[in-house]
């Protein structure tokens, strides 16, 4: 094989060989955005602007069901769950490292200075910012549906799959179901942690990793990459599927 | 409206094609959006530092802001779930419409910076000096490395076929 066909192949595997150009006005919009310092997001984007909406929405309806749900006690996980968890303050933060400058050495990226905590949700969507949870621990672990891939043939749970693979592993009662998202209270994490954790269906089937979640049940759900994990590792809490649980993870 | 915007907007809308298919060479559709328009927000501050071929210089503020939002996200996800368990090097898993998972497996085999030097030659079709500038090597190392990547490829690609063959 010469380098050229090696380009060759690269080049027919290219994932931006289908991607549109944007229309003309739209990279104007973009280009006076940044030139007036407000950076924009493009308007063609066709999965932004509903999912920040259905996180805005899915996180008031974790505060406000807090409120219903602790009786105004703090929200911790069980004794057999023992991760970090986070204060949820309103909008959810993030860390910006540096100023998203080429350094001077060409452009990798800064490693000094100090870390800001930035608002990583826009203001218009966030819920306001003294919620009824706040100095309440909750948290709030956003997962979605995982690609099913109609090629992938899927065998029966193994434990050690599950154990290498799941980042969250929790037993869980749906108690709402509502434009998409599924909300759960976690009630034993066997890896991962969470009090409740809303699982955003984006498929728009009723279906959620090849199970159907009815409020009120009890399940067993692990994800992996913030992801839940089909093939048979989610669905119902059944003396089967905990018995894998409990062999993937022996220590808790 | 002064010159220089002028000059920048020009510019800029050159740019922002090539800018696109790198991000969405290397991240989600809705990550590519947010960190195009850091990019040109950036783009647009550091103006006055933009060379007068500015195609590897937008890379190299797109790669960065590109690890900014990868670290902003790691930092978000680290709420959720244990560092360690995140720090674990990510099984490859060849997207559903993936062309060529062969490639990507191979790929995937390479160093991460090599993997990107592979990345940059074929699909930003960059020489060695403009991914020098990018990735912040000399081009004399971008040379070597580009050479041992490319003949690690090849035979990675080439293992494969041999046990693909009855």
């Amino acid at each position: 094989m010469t380098d050229d066909d090696l380009r060759d192949r690269m080049r027919r595997a290219d994932p931006a060989a289908s991607l549109r150009p944007l229309p003309d006005d739209e990279a104007r919009r973009l280009v006076a955005g940044a030139a007036l310092g407000s950076p924009v997001v493009p308007r063609f984007s066709s999965r932004r602007l509903p999912v920040l909406v259905g996180a805005a929405a899915a996180i008031a309806l974790v505060a406000g069901m807090l409120v219903l749900t602790s009786g105004g006690s703090e929200q911790t996980p069980g004794a057999g769950v023992a991760l970090p968890t986070s204060t949820q303050r309103g909008p959810e933060t993030g860390v910006v490292n540096g100023s998203g400058l080429p350094d001077d050495g060409g452009g990798r990226p800064s490693a000094s200075g100090q870390p800001q905590t930035v608002t990583s949700t826009p203001p218009e969507t966030a819920p306001p910012a003294t919620t009824p949870s706040e100095g309440r621990k909750t948290t709030v672990a956003v997962l979605t549906e995982g690609v099913d891939d109609p090629d992938v043939r899927c065998r029966r749970p193994e434990a050690a799959v599950l154990g290498e693979r799941a980042q969250m592993a929790f037993e869980a009662t749906v108690l709402r179901l509502e434009g998409g998202v599924v909300t759960l209270q976690v009630h034993r994490a066997w890896i991962g942690e969470a009090d409740l954790v809303e699982v955003r269906n984006a498929t728009g089937a009723p279906v959620l990793a090849g199970f159907e979640p009815e409020v009120g049940r009890r399940y067993l759900v692990a994800a992996s990459d913030l992801q839940v994990m089909g093939c048979g590792y989610s669905g119902l809490d059944e003396p089967e599927l905990r018995a894998v649980y409990d062999e993937a993870f022996p220590k808790r | 409206m002064e010159p220089r915007q002028t000059g920048f907007e020009a510019v800029a809308q050159e740019l922002i094609e090539p800018l696109r298919r790198y991000l969405a060479r290397r991240t989600d559709a809705a990550t590519a959006d947010d960190v195009l328009s850091e990019t040109l927000l950036v783009a647009w501050r550091r103006r006055d530092e933009m060379p007068a071929e500015p195609l590897a210089w937008a890379y190299a503020v797109a790669r960065n802001c590109l690890a900014n939002a990868d670290r902003t996200r790691r930092r978000q996800d680290r709420l959720l779930v244990r560092i360690w368990q995140l720090a674990r090097p990510p099984e490859h898993a060849p997207a559903r419409d993936d062309p060529d998972p062969g490639l990507a497996r191979a790929l995937a085999r390479l160093s991460s910076a090599d993997a990107e030097l592979m990345r940059l030659w074929a699909w930003e079709e960059l020489g060695p000096a403009e991914i020098a500038q990018v990735v912040g090597m000399s081009a004399n190392a971008v040379s070597i490395r580009l050479h041992r990547a490319r003949r690690k490829l090849k035979s990675l690609l080439d293992e494969q076929a041999e046990g693909e063959r009855p």
